[in-house]
């Protein structure tokens, strides 16, 4: 398994960031992990890393002021000029099934995970890269 | 024009006629007359049938045998035959009055109406001799009166059953003239006919103007017009009824009135707008499930996986330090957990509508208790705080809802002031154009783009704001309230200019 470089978490909820960071730092996936409350801001950052786009993102559907479908929309204007694109998961406690179908249609996603995520999701999710 | 007698009489007939002036005189007059004439000779029961007679049947003068037998088994009707026989025999015995109404067969032209009536002449005896009469072609008033009768008995009878009376108003002197199903729509006696004003006030009052409109623009411009209104009965109940007016015209083409029909439809219209009510009330109780199913597939299955992992951690965990950091993230994702099962609740409590009652609720009240709950961010945010009840300041609400209502859209103007300028709120009534009452929350707050939240704005657990004490909840359970109600709420936003809620009652 290779390690990556950069992971990016954009999540509102701050405990599951916590965690998150926790069990990536504890499994030693990768060197950087840069957490996001607010997916506004992260899109600002991406705009900001022409050469530091990280490896691989994980976005949560339910958020306040832009939720993650409206985040995919406005990422998809970044990633189209990069030759290497982030893997990208959309991440919910939501098992409704309109959302995970949703997910599974769309071009830019790589997979729809659901909380909690453990350390074995996330191994599997590594270990594909 | 003479007529010759020789020949048109019956050579065993004998008239008595004393001149031939007489007789010149009768001959005139048979052939004036449109009448067919017969002269029934009753002791032979040899006739005499006038030329007219003949040509009535569709006969050349002569062609057939005339007499009373052959009459009566050839050319009349065989059903009206009993009725000859009986009126014949009461003329002779009884002398009333030979008139009868009866089928004859016409040459060509089979059955057709004739109106037959004779007078007998009696000897010293009291013996009847012969019998003089007419016939007259009566099959087009006959049949036109059987029309008739026919159509106006299956329009009574289609009125009875389908509840359906007519109408007709003349311009000029604006009298109705009602028919007398009318009357039993209306649930009046039937007695004479009201004016247009007192026909357009047995109508509910929002109703009339609707109705007089339709009257005038009717009359002054020739439309048409079908609706729905409700009557006032004596009783004090309500009805449906469905009017349709059209107008119609003078021959110079200007308007002489209009004439139309009101029909009951009451069972029908009540229905439908019970199924309406009964629709929506299936879809909002269907909408707050499906909010329900989210909050459980959603916020609490978040609030579980969040516990399951910190568990985890402290299951793993040596140092006391990270334990007791963990300790503290649990007992904040419990008491979240906790919130969401109280607003859970909340949402439940809507469920049940059986308790909500509308009474006067005075919003002023409402208002003074808002400002006493919210003193304490009012006062940290320094919000200044405005209201007008001009307007008017009395509403048929739920009193609960109505302090629901007004304390969300407040808290909501504080929470989300935009601390960069001298925030305001003002809460003010008005009344529509159409008379609808409303409830205004303006405020100078951070506002909101409403093309991108759309109708997510009023969901459950949508917050549009990075504000620590957005929950979510508050504008979700203040749409429900309003719609139970009976009423609309809508919301007028920019970003950083303010957002303005008004509640229509």
């Amino acid at each position: 398994m290779r390690k990556l470089a950069k992971v990016c978490l954009i999540d509102d909820d701050q405990i599951y960031l916590f965690a998150m960071r926790r069990i990536i730092q504890h499994l030693e996936l990768c060197d950087t992990v840069e957490d996001f409350s607010n997916p506004e801001t992260a899109l600002a950052a991406f705009r900001n890393w022409p050469d530091g786009m990280p490896d691989l993102i994980m976005v949560d559907i339910n958020m306040p002021v832009m939720d993650g479908w409206q985040f995919l929309s406005m990422y998809q204007t970044i990633v189209s000029k990069l030759s290497t694109k982030p893997a990208l998961y959309m991440v919910s406690s939501s098992i409704d099934e309109a959302d995970v179908e949703r997910a599974n249609l769309h071009p830019l996603l790589d997979g729809y995970l659901v909380k909690p995520i453990t350390a074995e999701k996330l191994l599997a999710i590594f270990g594909q890269d | 024009m003479a007529m010759d007698m020789t020949n048109s009489f019956s050579p065993t007939y004998h008239l008595d006629l004393k001149t031939v002036e007489n007789a010149e005189r009768f001959a005139l007059f048979v052939e004036a007359v449109a009448a067919g004439i017969w002269d029934w000779d009753i002791e032979t029961d040899e006739e005499w049938w006038s030329d007219r007679f003949y040509q009535t049947l569709g006969y050349a003068p002569g062609e057939i045998k005339a007499n009373y037998r052959n009459w009566l088994s050839n050319i009349l009707h065989p059903e009206d035959r009993p009725l000859v026989e009986d009126a014949v025999r009461q003329h002779l015995q009884n002398q009333v009055p030979y008139r009868v109404e009866v089928r004859q067969k016409h040459k060509t032209l089979g059955y057709r109406w004739f109106e037959t009536q004779g007078q007998a002449k009696f000897d010293s005896d009291g013996k009847p001799t012969r019998m003089v009469g007419s016939i007259i072609d009566v099959h087009s008033r006959k049949t036109g009166q059987m029309l008739q009768e026919k159509y106006e008995f299956l329009l009574e009878e289609m009125s009875a059953m389908g509840n359906i009376g007519a109408w007709e108003y003349h311009a000029g002197d604006l009298s109705p003239r009602w028919s007398p199903q009318i009357y039993a729509i209306h649930g009046l006696v039937e007695a004479e006919q009201p004016d247009l004003t007192t026909a357009v006030n047995y109508y509910i009052p929002e109703h009339r103007p609707i109705i007089q409109e339709a009257v005038e623009r009717g009359l002054n411009e020739g439309t048409d017009y079908d609706v729905d209104l409700q009557l006032m009965m004596p009783d004090g109940k309500t009805k449906w009824v469905r009017i349709i007016g059209k107008p119609f015209y003078h021959t110079t083409g200007a308007i002489a009135g209009i004439r139309g029909v009101i029909m009951d439809v009451n069972t029908p219209k009540t229905m439908e707008l019970e199924r309406l009510r009964t629709i929506n009330l299936l879809s909002s109780q269907n909408n707050r499930l499906q909010n329900f199913a989210h909050i459980v597939s959603h916020n609490l299955r978040s609030h579980a996986s969040n516990l399951q992992m910190l568990i985890s951690f402290i299951d793993q965990e040596k140092d006391p330090g990270q334990v007791q950091l963990l300790t503290k993230m649990l007992r904040t994702t419990s008491s979240a957990l906790t919130e969401t099962l109280d607003n859970l609740g909340e949402v439940i409590k809507m469920q049940n509508l059986t308790n909500v009652k509308k009474t006067q609720v005075n919003l002023k009240d409402v208002f003074d208790k808002t400002l006493i709950i919210l003193q304490g961010s009012i006062e940290a945010t320094g919000i200044k705080i405005a209201s007008d009840f001009a307007a008017f300041s009395t509403i048929d609400f739920d009193p609960v809802y109505a302090e629901s209502v007004v304390l969300n859209l407040v808290s909501n103007a504080v929470k989300y002031h935009d601390p960069s300028k001298t925030s305001w709120v003002n809460l003010y009534t008005h009344i529509s154009d159409e008379g609808r009452l409303g409830l205004s929350v303006q405020d100078n707050g951070l506002g909101m783009d409403l093309d991108n939240i759309g109708d997510r704005l009023f969901g459950m657990y949508k917050t549009f704001h990075n504000n620590a004490d957005a929950r979510g909840l508050g504008l979700f359970l203040t749409k429900n309230q309003v719609e139970s109600m009976g009423g609309i709420i809508e919301v007028q936003s920019r970003p950083s200019y303010g957002t303005t809620f008004t509640v229509w009652f």
